[in-house]
């Protein structure tokens, strides 16, 4: 099971390229795609839930030509949207037996053991009863991913999930993400580094609309092992380091700049090398296609 | 800060696109109503005659309706100036910058309403572009304040509350949905002020309630003349005044309260829901549940069908509970309740609360549904793009037919909900209400179900159209609303009839008691298929183009559609279009060929080429019938008539006739079997307009021979038209007319006159010269009738089928029945007018002797309430003419009731009036204290048996004075006789009000009664009411009668010598003392008005227990012009001075000679005065009518 993409691409009426000849092939298990914000992951990911038209290029499923047999793809697919909102009067338990009749279940019984089991998995028993307007970001994020879970998706694309969310509600998160079934492909974008970190094996990252890593977590990680220096720099000096180094990225910690610079050998000068994180793959690979 | 802010406003509406396309839609509107030369076409309700197209209280009428109608614009430009902020999430930005609340809402509030103010300029324009397309002389000079005093007066008082309340309703609750709310609010207080006051007899409550003013503008000047519309500014009188006082300070108070409301926070404190707080969630810690259980999916089309039903079921639930919804359903059907209980029928009586009446209501619901359909409509199609939650929707694993469906599917049952609703209103209303049981489901159902909810569903049908089309929410709504208002533009004000091409609408029909629908029945059934089909087109594409992603591009929409496009939707498609195409054309055939379809223009056209081609033979001498003797063979069920027979033609001329001119409309009579002359003639034209054929006798027919022309006709009425449906030839029901009007069903002799256009516009407008409607007194010829009538005698054998019976003129000589079918044979025993009625239903029928004549009134067996207050009318009016006029010449008198298919009321023929349905035989009349219309009526009709037949006018002008004046002077008569003065003033009262109404609508503008034209029904109805009463009133009944006398004898039962109304008038003159000669001149040779006002009124007890009073009068007299240009001449009048003690009591009443405008006088009573006045029963044609009274107040 491998969801495949090829060189596909999409020119908004704009004019804005939000997808530049992207090829792509998605095994199965937590799939991290990465990138700033406007990179085109979403028009990527919609684009697979069958909610956007590609100009060009194909995307294929278990033999399924995701752009033109949607119905087909409709079948399989979990999908939590980027943004959503639902009717607020609607309580959870409610909306979720909605969901699982849209979806297809028919017998009421099974309907009802169905929304169970999942109000369960994510965490939203207790407050069933509770009209959605009232809930917190990280309980519609939940209640979203249980809906993406009814039926028996085969394909689940998880788009910015974990955004908005406080620390707790996004170590619960990646828990329930972590969960779902090692069977199906599930997609997660996102721009925040550690959701890729913590969960998935394997990733890509885009970057305006074109894919500029596509890789093993941990081996793109190891690719960049010693060769990651770290300085804490005055700030006003940072053009100069600027001018010299490669810098990929700089950042405060306690008011303090620190940079982060990539070198094959070692720069001296006081820097000292440290362990590559994903972070460090990220930016060196955003630096470089810039 | 508040200017900043207020201009920052003003210019981001001046930047939008939005403020151009309201300014020119004003713009439009205003330039169509200017621009419109058609008097009988009404743009919102108002239309303009004979008064200049700029005339400043149009334009203030105009300006105050699109105020309302503007609140659309106000929605939008003053609704959103502070939502805007929190839609785009931008109001914590302001609400940091130091401010005041106050110059925020101010700068925004009326910044919006500023811009909004300046989209009015259209108005302005568009009047001023409308008259520069039109000939000068319809329109008077620019006049800027007749623009700028609507727009301080009216205008800013109107968008200053409309704006108050869409501002406050959309700042405080921060929801743009609010505005709609307050929009749907708006429909309603207009929809009161326009239809919820009519009940009300107190004209200041009614103009001060009414937040708009456009109650006031209509009160204040319901007498106004064309000279004072056109000259007058709007009237700023102390209602009107204290209207804009009290709305005004509602508005202020409105945004007082929303200032003093609104709150500078970022997020509205809301009552707090149970929540379970942190440390609980914590608690339950992570598990793992291991795998999800895999689950059965259904994928059956059966269960689609389910899915369907539970999505319709979740947002019908949701709709029908929306405050909107409730507000605009109950406006609708309190709306159905108070219309039906107060629809008091347009002759002013009461009617019994038949299904079929209720029914003509549900049309207004239409006006509701239109609002309800586009906004709903809009909110169910974007129920989940607003709460964001589409995406979840658009990957569902349901098939695309499915979101559309259940979507469509929830507006239709909702329309279905209100349809039901309406019809439990009706029967509620009839049981509950009315005590009345006889309701009719069986109508209910089919035209409720069958037209009213079908033409709901079209609605729903194109609405979803668009809005799937636009994928816009704000273009969608516009844009359907653009259609429903260009639907109305085209085929209501520009009057396009062409309903092959006016989607969703059916023809209009008319429903009779006696026939249901009958042959509208296939009209509406074809149509409804028609539209059906298309319909089914257009869902079948929407269905197709579906919007189930978030490409809103027509492009990939289109690309996707024809993806799905499988070949089941081919075989749809096709067949729907094959079989539209089809219906069609089936409807054509039966309109074009079957019938030959003529516009109302074509049929104009053909009235015009009638008079170009033949009006040369206007004056050539023609036989005149002296004999009828018809074989009519009426088969209702097949809407068929066979006529035969033959008319007996004598030459009363001096000379010799040649050439004899025969018309015969080929509209009518499908099949010419034979029209020949006996002896033979030679047809040498025969046209088309009319059937207009020339026939060249053999030997020219001498003074004093005679002629027959035979005819053997077929009138059919085949298959179903919209346009002249031939409602003559009815299942039941069935009339057709032997008339003089128009050879429609039998042959005509001579060039008819009734034919010729007399609209001066329209004269214009074919090329036809200019003429007065009718010749002038001077030029009138004293042998020519008004009417083209001759004396004839009668003979005709009339069958009909077996349930039905005929009736027709004179005696009812044999009647029998063969081969199945009833015969019936009548003959006059007297001459006889040429105006012969064949009537045929299922007939009930009434008989009564009286003073040695029959009474008969033949009815609908569901329609027996008023018939005897028909035969009471017509003794009395016997009784009265006889008395009188002159002797009765017939023995009998028949009243045929008929459906609803004509114009008329009731109308007159030789012993037989003919009477609709709905304009008598339903009345009830069970209250005593209102006036017996039916009585009235049939006095009337009997009337004209006297004038109109045995006295017959002279071709001119004034002629109606000898027909309707006459028979409005026997009603009167007959109904202050039977019925007492109470109710002869009523009537009275009501005749004055509507006279001094009517009479700036007139666009041949007014005229002296004596030279009233024969379409002056405001002169010849109402006004010669009050005139003949003031008559008698002054100069005697008696002495009127007597001069009536004279004119009967001498003229009665004359073939060549008619009067004209100079000769009436000189009659009465002959009769009148020369005290009073002034009067007569007053009443008929010019227009007259007075002003009679009771200034103030005092007493004083006397020592021998009587009353002295003073009493101070004012009187003025005015002359009026065509237009109603008033020119004050001199007093010198007799008016009655009255006072009243306890109960109305008269204590005094005497005509005193008045020679002064101001008057003080003494008067001694014997009890204790409460009231005096001049003119206290307004006999007088009085425009203030109020003031003639005066309470009498101790000195």
């Amino acid at each position: 099971m491998e969801l495949s993409i090829s060189n596909l691409s999409k020119t908004y009426a704009s004019g804005v390229v939000a997808l530049d000849d992207v090829s792509l092939d998605i095994p199965t298990g937590l799939f991290g795609l990465l990138g700033p914000n406007g990179a085109g992951k979403s028009t990527l990911m919609r684009t697979i839930a069958t909610l956007q038209e590609a100009d060009s290029g194909e995307i294929t499923f278990e033999g399924i030509d995701v752009l033109r047999q949607k119905s087909e793809v409709k079948k399989m697919l979990g999908y939590l949207p980027q943004s959503f909102g639902f009717y607020p009067r609607d309580t959870g338990y409610n909306l979720l037996d909605h969901f699982t009749l849209l979806k297809g279940v028919k017998d009421r019984k099974e309907r009802a053991a169905k929304v169970e089991e999942l109000l369960k998995r994510v965490n939203l028993w207790n407050e069933r009863k509770q009209k959605l307007g009232t809930y917190s970001n990280g309980m519609r994020q939940r209640f979203g991913i249980a809906q993406a879970l009814i039926g028996n998706p085969k394909l689940i694309i998880v788009d910015e999930p974990t955004a908005g969310l406080d620390p707790e509600e996004r170590v619960r998160f990646h828990n329930l993400l972590s969960e779902i079934g090692e069977n199906v492909v599930v997609i997660l974008s996102t721009h925040i580094v550690d959701d890729v970190s913590d969960l998935c094996m394997n990733m890509a990252i885009i970057d305006s609309g074109k894919i500029i890593l596509k890789e093993n977590t941990l081996g793109a990680i190891s690719r960049l092992k010693g060769k990651i220096w770290e300085k804490e720099i005055p700030k006003t000096d940072l053009p100069a380091y600027e001018k010299k180094y490669n810098v990929i990225s700089t950042r405060l910690f306690t008011g303090t700049t620190f940079i982060h610079v990539y070198s094959e050998t070692n720069p001296e000068n006081g820097f000292s090398n440290i362990n590559a994180s994903l972070e460090d793959v990220y930016f060196y690979h955003l630096s470089r296609a810039k | 800060m508040f200017l900043n802010i207020y201009l920052n406003e003003f210019k981001r509406n001046l930047k939008s696109v939005s403020f151009y396309i309201f300014t020119a839609l004003l713009l439009f509107g205003a330039y169509m109503f200017a621009s419109n030369l058609n008097p009988d076409s009404y743009l919102m309700g108002l239309s303009i005659g004979k008064e200049w197209h700029n005339a400043p209280l149009l334009i203030a009428k105009l300006t105050a309706r699109f105020s309302v109608i503007g609140v659309l614009f106000t929605m939008v430009m003053v609704g959103r100036a502070v939502t805007r902020d929190f839609a785009a999430g931008i109001h914590d930005f302001f609400f940091t910058v130091p401010m005041s609340k106050a110059s925020y809402l101010g700068g925004r509030f009326l910044g919006g309403l500023s811009a909004n103010f300046l989209i009015y300029s259209g108005i302005a324009m568009g009047f001023v572009a409308g008259c520069l397309v039109i000939d000068p002389k319809y329109y008077g000079p620019f006049q800027l304040s007749a623009f700028l005093i609507p727009a301080v007066v009216i205008l800013i008082p109107n968008l200053l509350f409309i704006g108050s309340i869409f501002f406050s309703m959309a700042t405080l609750s921060r929801k743009m949905v609010m505005t709609y709310l307050a929009g749907v609010g708006f429909l309603m207080i207009y929809a009161a002020v326009q239809g919820g006051f009519t009940g009300w007899e107190n004209d200041t409550a009614k103009i001060l309630m009414d937040p708009f003013g456009i109650s006031a503008l209509g009160i204040l000047t319901k007498y106004w003349t064309v000279a004072e519309i056109n000259l007058k500014q709007i009237p700023l009188e102390t209602p009107l005044i204290w209207n804009r006082i009290i709305w005004m300070a509602v508005s202020l108070a409105i945004l007082l309260y929303t200032w003093k409301r609104f709150q500078f926070v970022s997020v509205l404190e809301k009552k707090k829901e149970k929540r379970l707080d942190v440390e609980q969630i914590e608690s339950r810690g992570v598990r793992e549940l291991g795998t999800i259980r895999p689950t059965v999916i259904d994928d059956a089309f059966t269960f689609h069908l389910r899915q369907c039903l539970h999505l319709v079921v979740r947002e019908f639930r949701r709709i029908v509970f929306h405050p909107a919804f409730l507000i605009l359903t109950f406006m609708a059907m309190s709306e159905l309740v108070v219309n039906f209980a107060a629809n008091a029928g347009h002759i002013g009586d009461n009617v019994y609360p038949l299904t079929s009446r209720f029914l003509d209501q549900t049309m207004h619901i239409w006006i509701y549904m239109i609002p309800l359909t586009i906004f709903f409509g809009g909110l169910i199609i974007w129920r989940e793009r607003d709460h964001m939650s589409n995406e979840f929707y658009d990957t569902l694993p349901v098939p695309d037919w499915l979101s559309y469906l259940s979507k469509l599917l929830t507006m239709m049952s909702i329309q279905f909900f209100y349809v039901v609703l309406a019809m439990l209103t009706g029967i509620i209303t009839q049981v509950i209400g009315f005590g009345y049981t006889d309701i009719e489901l069986g109508l209910y159902f089919k035209h409720l179900f069958g037209i009213t909810l079908l033409k709901f569903w079209f609605l729903t049908i194109i609405v979803f159209f668009i809005h799937n089309l636009v994928g816009n929410k704000i273009l969608g709504f516009f844009i359907s609303a653009l259609y429903v208002v260009s639907d109305l533009v085209i085929f209501e004000v520009l009057k396009a009839e062409n309903f092959l091409f006016r989607y969703g609408q059916l023809p209009p029909f008319i429903y009779s008691n006696l026939n249901g629908f009958g042959h509208y029945g296939p009209l509406l059934v074809w149509y409804s298929i028609y539209w059906l089909l298309f319909a089914g087109i257009l869902g079948v594409l929407t269905s197709l183009l579906w919007r189930r992603s978030n490409e809103t591009a027509l492009k990939f929409r289109f690309s996707v559609g024809l993806q799905k496009l499988k070949r089941q939707h081919h075989w749809a498609l096709g067949i729907m279009f094959v079989l539209f195409l089809a219906t069609g054309g089936y409807i054509s055939y039966n309109k074009y060929i079957l019938n030959q379809y003529a516009s109302k223009n074509e049929r104009k056209e053909l009235r015009a080429d009638y008079e170009k081609n033949y009006a040369q033979y206007k004056n050539a001498p023609q036989p005149k019938m002296v004999g009828v003797n018809l074989q009519v063979d009426i088969f209702p069920e097949e809407r068929k008539a066979d006529i035969k027979g033959y008319y007996v033609l004598r030459n009363k001329a001096d000379k010799p006739i040649d050439k004899i001119y025969v018309n015969l409309s080929d509209q009518y009579i499908t099949q010419v079997n034979r029209l020949e002359f006996s002896p033979p003639a030679e047809l040498t034209h025969a046209g088309r307009e009319y059937g207009f054929r020339i026939f060249e006798l053999q030997k020219p027919l001498d003074p004093g021979s005679e002629i027959q022309l035979e005819f053997d006709l077929i009138a059919r009425a085949k298959g179903f038209t919209e346009n002249n449906p031939k409602n003559e030839l009815a299942q039941k029901g069935t009339c057709i007319l032997l008339t003089t009007m128009s050879p429609d069903y039998f042959p005509l002799i001579g060039y008819i006159r009734d034919v010729e256009i007399t609209k001066k516009k329209d004269r214009e407008k074919y090329g036809l010269p200019e003429r007065p409607k009718d010749p002038p007194l001077e030029e009138a010829d004293g042998s020519i009738c008004l009417f083209q009538i001759d004396l004839t005698e009668y003979e005709a054998v009339i069958s009909t089928s077996k349930p039905q019976t005929v009736v027709s003129n004179g005696n009812l000589f044999r009647q029998w029945m063969e081969n199945n079918r009833n015969y019936f044979h009548y003959k006059s025993e007297s001459l006889m007018d040429h105006e012969f009625v064949f009537a045929s239903s299922e007939y009930e029928m009434a008989r009564d002797e009286y003073e040695g004549i029959e009474i008969e009134v033949y009815y609908d067996k569901k329609h027996p309430d008023n018939v005897q207050r028909m035969i009471k009318g017509v003794k009395r009016s016997f009784d009265y003419c006889t008395k009188n006029f002159c002797s009765f010449p017939y023995r009998f008198i028949r009243i045929a009731e008929i459906p609803n298919y004509v114009h008329f009321g009731a109308r007159s023929q030789p012993t037989l009036f003919t009477w609709r349905e709905n304009a008598g035989f339903i009345s009830n009349l069970e209250d005593p204290e209102e006036i017996d219309m039916v009585f009235a009526i049939c006095t009337h009709e009997m009337a004209h048996q006297w004038w109109g037949y045995i006295v017959k006018p002279a071709y001119a002008e004034g002629a109606e004075v000898l027909t309707e004046t006459m028979a409005m002077y026997v009603e009167v008569m007959c109904l202050e006789k039977e019925y007492g003065k109470n109710i002869s003033r009523k009537f009275l009262k009501k005749e004055m009000d509507m006279y001094l109404r009517k009479r700036k609508k007139d666009v041949a503008g007014e005229r002296p009664l004596m030279r009233s034209y024969a379409d002056q029904y405001y002169l010849n109805y109402p006004k010669s009411t009050v005139l003949m009463y003031a008559l008698q009133d002054y100069v005697g009944e008696d002495r009127i009668n007597k001069a009536l006398r004279e004119i009967v004898e001498k003229y009665g039962h004359r073939e060549n010598m008619f009067p004209t109304s100079l000769d009436v008038v000189n009659a009465f003159k002959a009769v009148t003392p020369d005290s009073l000669q002034y009067f007569i001149t007053d009443l008929f040779e010019t227009i007259t008005l007075w002003e009679n006002k009771a200034e103030s009124a005092t007493y004083e007890e006397m020592e021998n227990e009587k009353y002295k009073v003073n009493l101070a009068v004012s009187t003025h007299k005015f002359r009026a012009d065509s237009i109603g240009n008033q020119t004050e001449i001199a007093i010198e009048d007799y008016i009655e001075i009255g006072v009243f003690g306890e109960n109305e009591e008269e204590l005094y009443m005497k005509k005193h000679k008045l020679i002064q405008n101001e008057t003080n006088i003494e008067i001694i009573v014997d009890k204790k005065p409460i009231r005096a006045g001049i003119d206290p029963y307004v006999v007088l044609i009085d425009r203030d009518r109020d003031n003639n009274l005066v309470e009498v107040k101790k000195k």
